[in-house]
């Protein structure tokens, strides 16, 4: 049960962090923070109901998040080099 | 009555003239493809003559259109038709290779004249509606084509575009004649109707609004009020196409429409009582019109619509085969009076303007005998065929009603006046042109002289009865029409009604005679003429109350269309101004997005727990 | 076969697209084949059966996702097939004579295999993939090869069908779930007609995506601007008049899958329709350039066309069917045959040309020939249907019929006087070319079969005959 507060608490840190923060770094760890905040309660499912599945998905993600996080870190070297800047206020090409 | 496929074939003979002279006109060339063309229809005409004295014939195709059949038949009714059809249609074919000569549309003149009998044809022997009405927009477009024939005019293709339309307004109740036909018997079929309207003792209560939306098809077609403006106009075509389709046959198709659809009229009187009216009204108008034309075609095209008119006097009293017997001697003595106005043309040069004629008498020595019969014919000199069959209408329409026998009566009078106009502004009296007349060469001379002998003598097969108990013609057309059940007038007032119309005509053909050589005419007459010259402004009338009113209304609703309902305007703005104020959510800065998706999250979940 | 001629175009296409070197001969050979394999197919069509559904010929399904009952299921019933034919032909003719750049044919051949499956989809689903999936191309040409205000129309025109489509989508389902059928197989549909409260609002869907594509008014606002912006060699005006196959899915899926809608709405399209088609024809009259008028021309045939269908009797739904293939064919060639003016004089507008026939007879003779075809002269092509719409018709409403056949009028007085202005009147354009061969194949083409089709309808109306007292049936109308 502790895990759980655990990973709530994690997830609540991380989408703080993903509001408030503007540097895009650091918008993507806290992502990353939910991610695995996410991984965590998973994990503590299995715990509790004995069963294998949800460690095998939390295996998956954690396989995906690795490329995941090669492509966004990719992404945002990129848009760095382009735009001389990492502040997500700066990126508004979607507005209407 | 033999069903054989030489039936489709009187059709065919000229259709494939059409398109052998459409697809390989000019290769064949000069006179080669003139002759071609006049024989292909004087084989159609030995063929329908053939299988007429064979008893008739008929020829159909099952289930053409899903429930209608392409159905063909050949009685004494179309067998007539087919042979004034394709026998005056021969003559003029031939008149027209002397007077098409040179013309570099020679080919394309003939193509297009037999793809018009070969339509006539489609029209005559159908025994369906909708296979009569392949023939009956069929005509529509080769009078279209030939009248526009010199497109480079724009007179003339204003006078084709005006026909084509006029005749559709008239198409449109054709058609929906036939779908209240379809609607109530369940079959189109001409002989199908016929039987069972006949044999039935019930009253349908369609036929009356299906005998008038049919009579406004003729109305079209043949040009009566109010659909005559389109006749004088078409004169704009060559002559012999005046002769062939706005005299002989096609403007007759109405008249035959009523005698091939008689069963429908017989008990219907309200609608006969229309057709007699618009008859009537079109014969004096065309009568009144006639006198003050100066166009020599123009004359004689009134004089068709007044003629035309005769035979729905004639069609509405109930007298098909007397309509039917007018249709015939008409065509010839129209188409002479024509081909000797083509003569006349001919001889000057182009010139239509009848104040530039006159003299032709000295200068013409064949065509002013086809011009004198013809006028006769026209005018109704006794023994000649116009006479007889005027007679004929005028004696039934006064078995209708004596108030009805005087008008027409009235009519027949100006008729001999105005035949006699045209007759001595273009004969008689000093030339009044500069050109050199010369008479027309013998292919042109030589259908004259044929049509000559018809107006002279084709009345005698329909002679009233005090004369021959029982003439050629009545029978022969009663075992295709639906007789009507009227008796015969007392011999006494027949023979009064044959004075009566002879003394007009005579005293109409003299005094016209006598009045059109004045060299000054009364002032009354030339006020009277200047309305006439231009048909008492019914033109004009059209024109500023229907025609203009419609194509500004087309214009607004172009404008209104293009405005208001497309694109940025209409429906599509709509559609673009709510997209424009929802973009307005996308804000573009990432945490206004991520906190979206957060409250969403946690209203779900929330509504999920909660639930 | 039927599978390889459905997919035949579509390879052809995107091959072409990607290796435009194989030239203008391989499109043609492409369509060639594809026009050959519906012959094929209509020498070997026998399908017995008085019933909707019974009288499918080449049906084969198999299953794409099983759980919710969506296959890949084809099938051609008389309409089907014919419309098939008058596609495959019309694209053959297009590509043959439309003078444009390779990659334009690609999309051309790709659009066929769409609209190929419209007609073939014997699946719901399927039918509404090959329905939207048919826009692509259509777009890609307007977007790639279109006129300078070329935007608005693509915008005007992927409005109207995109939102049309949505409540379709919508229907879809509702077919399949209230209705209670265990697929969305046409057959399966068939036996479980949707009714009830829901039936007025499914109708309703199919009626506003089908609308927009018969084109009824008022939702026809997208064709003139699609018409004015297209190329001019009108290969892409053709392929967009087969597209709007309207009444074909009204008959196939909207009317037998929701009968009890179809009555409810009845009334109102009917007024529609005859609205409309004086509506469009009058309008046309205004037109000032080819395109404009044949734009209104065909949504006034169209309305005829939906007057008949909607008149639910046996000879309206011949009549429209009809109707809708015939005038597939001549409009497009009308399309095709403004193209060749156009590539004489440069213009698609009335005002600056005069007296065209002195230099091109054969030209003349073509216009007047397809013109007439297209306003329905009895013996062409475009009459039958009309006919046939029109006694349908009047079976259920004798005045909108008169209204709706004010149009044959109007048709005429806005045919001709297009016509006199750019042919007739004296001569005021510098003298050009007559038709060269490729122009005959195309003009004989075409003639021989508008002739054939208004001279011996029977030929075609024998398997449309069975579906339309099919369609009478589901209302109780005998023939």
């Amino acid at each position: 049960m502790i895990w759980l507060i655990t990973s709530a608490l994690l997830f609540a840190t991380g989408a703080y962090g993903a509001l408030t923060r503007r540097t895009a770094i650091l918008v993507f760890l806290s992502i990353e923070l939910m991610l695995n905040a996410a991984n965590l309660s998973l994990i503590s499912f299995a715990k509790l109901t004995g069963s294998l599945d949800a460690q095998v998905v939390t295996l998956f993600v954690i396989a995906i998040a690795a490329a995941e996080v090669a492509v966004g870190l990719g992404l945002i070297v990129a848009i760095f080099r382009r735009r001389e800047t990492t502040s997500v206020d700066d990126l508004r090409g979607l507005r209407g | 009555m033999q069903t054989t496929i030489l039936l489709p074939l009187i059709i065919g003979l000229p259709f494939l003239g059409f398109v052998i002279l459409g697809l390989f006109g000019r290769r064949i060339g000069e006179p080669a493809s003139g002759w071609l063309a006049s024989l292909l229809v004087l084989g159609s005409f030995l063929l329908g003559v053939n299988l007429l004295a064979g008893g008739g014939a008929k020829w159909a195709v099952a289930d053409w259109l899903p429930g209608i059949p392409f159905s063909l038949l050949l009685d004494n009714l179309s067998g007539l038709m087919v042979m004034i059809v394709a026998g005056i249609g021969f003559l003029i074919h031939v008149y027209a290779i002397g007077y098409m000569h040179g013309d570099a549309g020679f080919s394309r003149f003939f193509s297009y004249f037999n793809f018009f009998i070969a339509a006539m044809l489609v029209l005559v022997l159908a025994d369906s509606f909708p296979v009569m009405f392949i023939g009956w927009e069929g005509v529509g477009l080769a009078s279209y084509l030939l009248i526009g024939f010199w497109y480079t005019d724009r007179v003339n293709t204003d006078s084709a575009r005006k026909a084509f339309i006029v005749n559709r307004i008239g198409d449109l109740g054709f058609l929906l004649g036939m779908g209240l036909l379809w609607a109530a018997f369940g079959t189109l079929s001409i002989s199908g109707l016929r039987e069972k309207i006949e044999a039935s003792t019930l009253i349908f209560q369609a036929i009356p609004l299906a005998a008038a939306l049919l009579f406004i098809g003729a109305i079209g077609k043949s040009a009566q009020v109010p659909l005559m403006v389109w006749l004088p106009d078409a004169m704009a075509g060559p002559t012999p196409v005046s002769a062939l389709i706005h005299a002989a046959t096609m403007v007759t198709a109405g008249v035959y429409l009523l005698a091939r659809a008689s069963f429908l009229y017989v008990g219907v009187p309200d609608v006969s009582f229309w057709v007699t009216m618009v008859g009537m009204v079109t014969a004096i108008y065309g009568a009144l019109c006639a006198f003050g034309q100066t166009d020599i075609k123009r004359i004689v095209a009134y004089s068709t619509l007044s003629q035309l008119g005769f035979m729905f006097v004639a069609a509405g009293v109930g007298a098909y085969w007397v309509a039917i017997f007018h249709v015939m001697t008409h065509a010839f003595f129209k188409a002479l009076l024509f081909m000797s106005s083509g003569s006349v043309i001919h001889a000057l040069g182009g010139e239509q303007d009848v104040r530039k004629m006159g003299g032709m008498w000295k200068y013409l020595p064949q065509t002013r005998w086809h011009g004198l019969i013809g006028a006769l014919a026209l005018g109704g000199l006794p023994l000649l065929s116009g006479f007889w069959s005027k007679d004929a209408i005028l004696a039934s329409s006064f078995e209708y009603s004596p108030l009805l026998w005087f008008i027409m009566l009235a009519v027949a009078f100006l008729t001999a006046l105005y035949s006699m106009r045209w007759f001595v502004l273009v004969f008689l009296g000093e030339y009044r042109g500069k050109e050199h007349p010369h008479e027309s060469p013998a292919v042109m001379t030589w259908p004259n002289h044929v049509l000559s002998i018809g107006a002279l003598l084709a009345g005698f097969v329909g002679l009233p009865y005090v004369i021959q108990e029982k003439n050629v013609l009545e029978p022969w057309l009663n075992a295709a029409i639906r007789p009507p059940e009227a008796e015969h007038l007392a011999a006494g007032t027949e023979w009064i009604l044959i004075l009566a119309s002879a003394l007009v005509s005579l005293g109409g053909l003299y005094y016209g005679f006598r009045f059109f050589q004045q060299r000054v005419l009364p002032k009354w007459f030339t006020n009277f003429q200047t309305a006439s010259l231009h048909s008492f402004y019914a033109d004009n009338f059209y024109n500023t109350y229907i025609v203009n009113p419609l194509k500004a209304f087309a214009d607004f609703l172009f404008g209104a269309d293009n405005g208001l309902l497309r694109g940025f305007g209409g429906l599509g703005g709509l559609v673009g101004g709510i997209g424009g104020w929802l973009a307005r959510l996308e804000t573009g800065y990432l945490r206004f997005y991520v906190a979206g998706l957060l409250i969403a999250v946690v209203l779900l979940v929330g509504w999920g727990v909660l639930r | 076969m039927i599978h390889v001629g459905l997919w035949l175009p579509l390879i052809a296409g995107l091959l072409l697209f990607f290796v435009p070197t194989l030239g203008r001969i391989f499109a043609i050979v492409a369509a060639a084949v594809t026009f050959i394999i519906s012959l094929v197919l209509f020498a070997g069509y026998n399908a017995a059966g008085t019933a909707l559904g019974q009288h499918i010929a080449y049906a084969s399904q198999t299953p794409l996702l099983q759980e919710v009952g969506v296959y890949y299921a084809l099938g051609l019933d008389g309409a089907g097939l014919l419309l098939w034919i008058a596609v495959s032909l019309t694209v053959l003719l297009g590509v043959w004579i439309a003078d444009v750049p390779v990659r334009f044919l690609a999309l051309a051949l790709t659009m066929e295999t769409g609209l190929l499956g419209i007609f073939a989809a014997d699946d719901l689903v399927l039918f509404y993939a090959f329905f939207e999936a048919t826009l692509i191309p259509s777009l890609m040409m307007l977007w790639l090869y279109g006129g300078a205000e070329r935007l608005r129309a693509i915008y005007t025109f992927a409005i109207f069908t995109l939102v049309g489509s949505l409540p379709m989508l919508a229907s879809v389902f509702a077919v399949r779930y209230l209705g209670g059928s265990p697929s969305f197989l046409y057959s399966d549909l068939l036996q479980h007609p949707l009714g009830g409260a829901g039936a007025g609002w499914a109708f309703l869907g199919f009626l506003i995506a089908f609308a927009v594509k018969t084109p009824m008014f008022p939702l026809h606002a997208w064709l003139p601007p699609f018409h004015q912006q297209n190329h001019p060699s009108g290969l892409a005006d053709a392929m967009g008049t087969l597209y709007k196959v309207g009444i074909f899915a009204f008959f196939k899926w909207a009317i037998p899958l929701v009968p009890s809608g179809f009555q409810q709405w009845q009334g109102l399209v009917l007024f529609l329709a005859a609205f409309g088609a004086i509506y469009a024809a009058w309008v046309a009259f205004s037109a000032k350039d080819w395109k404009t008028l044949l734009a209104y021309a065909s949504v006034s045939h169209m309305s005829i066309g939906l007057l008949g269908l909607f008149s639910g009797t046996s000879q309206g739904t011949v009549g429209a069917l009809f109707l809708l293939g015939a005038s597939m064919i001549y409009s497009s060639a009308m399309f095709l045959f403004v193209g060749i003016v156009y590539k004489r004089i440069g213009s698609l507008e009335f005002t600056p040309v005069r007296g065209l026939a002195k230099h091109t007879p054969a030209l003349y003779v073509l216009g007047m020939f397809l013109l007439m075809a297209t306003i329905g002269l009895p013996g062409l092509s475009g009459f039958p249907g009309e006919f046939l719409a029109l006694l349908g018709a009047y079976q259920v409403s004798p005045w909108l019929t008169f209204i709706a056949f004010l149009s044959v009028i109007a048709a005429a007085a806005f045919a001709l006087t297009a016509y006199q202005k750019v042919f007739q009147e004296v001569p005021q354009t510098q003298a050009v070319p007559d038709m060269n061969s490729r122009e005959w194949i195309f003009a004989s083409v075409t003639v021989v079969v508008l002739l054939l089709m208004g001279l011996y309808p029977k030929l075609f109306t024998v398997y449309l005959e069975p579906l339309g007292k099919a369609i009478a049936a589901l209302f109780g109308g005998a023939a």
